[in-house]
């Protein structure tokens, strides 16, 4: 199962990433969060021929990539299959408008063309800012910046325990997978036969663990509540990160 | 004083029927003094586990008494017991439930309503116990199965907790980590009670041994005398301890 | 079915996500009067295990291919649907966050067309109406098929609504229509099925599990009140009906407007009243300026100067921050 396994491989990158000395890592999450967010509102905001000014928002993680030593590299490496597929988002986009936008020398630039190249290039600067907001902070940073939002605590609650579990059950259904495919060679899925049980199984399983986490909880006075702290308490320079780029940003836009 | 006095206690499992009723536990009487290590051993489905449960107020009592560091065990003193006993899950990654080695550990504290200066105090002083303080932030999922356990023990130690329950601590640990949960068991001052199959394990972590065997007490006393005696071992489903056991097979 | 942020524009992102945030918001009212405290370690552990079995290829017979489990539906049948439904949408903000599977802008959207239907209108109105007097293993597999199928064509087809309203693809409906709800019904089947095999084995296993069941008769009971019912059922109807009314307004010619007409056209045929109700829900939700920037976005200010103005823009920056970084780091030194 390589894809379970590199999925696995890549939470663990991610979290090694996130917890890399760094100024971008060190921001407080909440503006990150919210910076990225408005980055990604601005930039699905752009007219559908609007590829001058789209281009232009790329300062912002142009900025972030180089002054946060993240590698693009690295991007590219891993969202490769993403990547490719916000590309071809607007792939039919010339064959039916096919309106003559410029020429360029003898070649005529048709609207279709230059939507296509403006959803794909949206697509890939949304892909990119997410990125940059996830390889810079961590899962538990993001859940605390979503309770700053009074986003309900069960919730964010749900979210961090989904998060704490999927390599515990990720590692599972590996091994599972892995005795199953040991001792049915040249198979490469499951079987109709024993998709009741093998997922049935590992579904029961989870359901004693849930009871186990539940009561390990209660032992340790959990009444419904679960507290979050921020590794963190915001300062100074948070705010102007989030005051410089929401300045920055919006000129770029309403230029 | 004792930290535990048990009288006469019992329990089954079943509905409120009474149908299908299988009694697990049969009039036990107990008493585990403040800073004494004891073993509970006996086969599978002796009733261990279920007697652990059962100090924690995880199932309900059917006959008798438990008094846990003075408090009866009753619905109206179960949080007051639970910040006197720590339960020590086999499974530590369902025991574990939180992201980072710290936040798991200051989970409880959080709980118990204390301030963030007593939560990080009690927190490092727990993970100082188990010599985990380095691996504070680290996330769970990147801890190794004896550094789990240690977290695991950590977290019930941030509590406070003056007697403690481990459920099968050794397994599946190598026999560094093995040595290693030994001797931190060993370092802590609280009263424990070790259930386990892992006789070596007892024979090095306690002082007393319990034998448990179809929900009652077989036999009680030193640990040396109990799991040195084969023909008693043997008559409850059990084998001598390895050490003692060289060239026997 | 995840959508890419590159795929809504703000207005639709934005009714999406309050839309999506009504549906939470009512989830976390409904299971705080059941046990919550419970159920909050089992949502947290029942999410990660869809996440992981998602990830398992189960092979469907006769073909080289195979389909994955459906979440939504699954969850439901044991947590019930509102747990369900805030359990999904925790997977599908991971799956955003971690593996940029959707995007975050495009969340409230994802949130609707797969968390939503599949946990209410599939695990909640399918499965109750068909388990809900008797469950049996039949019925329970019924349910299962019916609900994802059921789940999946309107997931599919809320995508194409958003796709078009938010004007990004040149795509005409009818094409886009015709592409998605086969392949849904195809995926629907597949992955009705597998979750069918997986809900039958429990309810032999240990029926308690799922939600609703009831040792005495075998009858089911919905946690949910009848007031929860017809809730979800008015809004379910209110937006069906209001999407269907929209584009049936949109296309007053009905069936005549087909292929042929679009294929003559070179505008984007998902226009008139669609966009107008579009730039409506803009009015209304006022969260986003999109069209205060609207001289700038017209087709007339495209030029090729423009675009290479974007380009040297872009290039410059790189240069500056380089050589800012360079001479950080050759002072550090």
């Amino acid at each position: 199962m390589s894809r379970i396994s590199d999925a696995i491989s890549e939470l663990h990158k991610l979290d090694m990433e996130a917890e890399k000395p760094g100024w971008l890592q060190g921001i407080h999450p909440l503006p990150k969060l919210l910076i990225t967010l408005f980055f990604l509102v601005l930039t699905v905001s752009y007219g559908k021929y609007n590829l001058a000014g789209l281009l232009e928002m790329g300062v912002y993680l142009i900025v972030l990539f180089v002054f946060g030593d993240i590698s693009f590299k690295l991007l590219l490496k891993r969202m490769k299959v993403i990547l490719a597929l916000v590309c071809l988002m607007g792939i039919v986009n010339p064959f039916f408008d096919r309106e003559i936008m410029f020429r360029l020398g003898g070649f005529a630039v048709t609207g279709g063309m230059i939507s296509a190249v403006t959803l794909a290039l949206k697509g890939i600067y949304a892909v990119s800012a997410s990125y940059i907001l996830i390889v810079t902070t961590s899962v538990e940073d993001i859940c605390y910046a979503l309770q700053k939002l009074r986003v309900p605590k069960v919730f964010v609650t749900v979210l961090m325990l989904v998060y704490r579990y999927i390599i515990v059950f990720l590692k599972e259904t590996e091994r599972m997978m892995d005795a199953y495919t040991l001792r049915a060679p040249g198979q490469r899925g499951l079987n109709y036969k024993v998709w009741g049980t093998f997922a049935g199984q590992l579904l029961l399983r989870s359901m004693d663990r849930a009871q186990t986490v539940y009561d390990s909880m209660l032992l340790r006075g959990y009444d419904g509540n679960y507290y979050l702290r921020c590794k963190k308490a915001a300062e100074y320079s948070d705010y102007v990160y989030a005051a410089a780029w929401s300045a920055v940003l919006l000129f770029l836009r309403v230029r | 004083m004792s930290i535990l006095e048990i009288e006469k206690l019992s329990f089954s499992y079943g509905n409120a029927h009474g149908k299908f009723q299988r009694n697990v536990l049969n009039d036990i009487s107990l008493q585990v003094a403040d800073s004494e290590s004891v073993g509970l051993i006996g086969e599978n489905g002796a009733g261990k586990s279920t007697f652990l449960k059962l100090l924690t107020g995880l199932l309900e009592i059917g006959d008798g008494m438990i008094r846990v560091a003075g408090l009866e065990m009753k619905k109206e003193n179960l949080k007051d017991i639970r910040a006197e006993t720590g339960y020590v899950f086999q499974d530590s990654d369902s025991q574990l439930f939180m992201s980072t080695v710290y936040e798991d550990v200051a989970f409880a504290p959080r709980n118990y309503g204390k301030k963030e200066e007593e939560v990080e105090a009690a927190a490092m002083s727990a993970l100082k116990q188990v010599h985990m303080e380095e691996k504070k932030d680290r996330q769970i999922y990147r801890l190794s199965g004896g550094e789990k356990k240690l977290a695991a023990i950590a977290t019930v130690l941030a509590v406070g907790a003056k007697l403690m329950l481990l459920d099968e601590p050794s397994v599946a640990l190598d026999p560094k980590n093995r040595r290693n949960l030994i001797r931190i068991l060993n370092e802590l001052p609280g009263a424990k009670i070790i259930a386990s199959h892992d006789l070596d394990f007892v024979y090095d972590t306690c002082e007393r041994v319990i034998l448990l065997s179809g929900g009652q007490i077989a036999a009680e006393g030193d640990a040396k005398k109990i799991l040195t005696d084969r023909e008693l071992l043997e008559r409850h489903g059990l084998e001598l301890p390895l050490s003692f056991s060289r060239g026997q097979y | 079915m995840h959508m890419a942020d590159a795929l809504v524009s703000p207005a639709v992102a934005g009714t999406m996500y309050a839309v999506s945030a009504a549906a939470a918001a009512y989830s976390v009212k409904e299971i705080k009067l059941e046990d919550l405290d419970k159920k909050v370690p089992a949502m947290g552990v029942m999410g990660a295990f869809v996440f992981a079995t998602q990830m398992i290829n189960f092979t469907i017979p006769g073909t080289g291919s195979s389909g994955h489990l459906c979440g939504g539906m699954l969850l439901s049948a044991v947590l019930g649907p509102c747990a369900g439904f805030l359990t999904m949408i925790a997977i599908l903000a991971i799956q955003s966050l971690l593996f940029a599977d959707g995007g975050l802008l495009a969340l409230g959207c994802n949130v609707w067309n797969m968390a939503f239907y599949g946990c209410f209108i599939g695990g909640f109105l399918i499965w109750r109406m068909v388990t809900g007097r008797k469950m049996t293993k039949g019925r329970i597999a019924a349910a299962s098929v019916i609900g994802c199928i059921v789940g999946l064509q309107l997931g599919a087809f809320s995508v194409t609504v958003q796709t078009l309203i938010s004007g990004i693809t040149e795509l005409p409906f009818a094409i886009f229509f015709g592409m998605m709800q086969p392949i849904h019904l195809a995926i629907g089947l597949v992955e009705g099925l597998i979750t069918a095999a997986v809900l039958v084995f429990i309810y032999e296993a240990r029926p308690e599990i799922l939600y609703g069941y009831v040792k005495e008769d075998g009858a089911a009971k919905g946690r949910m009140s009848r007031k929860g019912t017809v809730l979800v059922l008015a809004v379910f109807t209110l937006l069906i009906g209001g999407v269907l009314s929209l584009f049936a307004s949109g296309y007053p010619d009905g069936l005549e407007w087909s292929m042929e007409k679009v294929a003559g056209t070179t505008e984007l045929a998902a226009s008139g009243s669609v966009y107008q109700f579009a730039e409506k829900l803009q009015g209304i939700t006022a969260v986003l300026p999109d069209y205060a920037f609207k001289s700038t976005d017209s087709a007339a200010g495209t030029s090729f100067s423009g675009i290479v103005g974007g380009i040297i823009v872009l290039a410059a920056c790189f240069f500056v921050c380089m050589l800012i970084k360079k001479a950080k780091y050759s002072k550090e030194q």
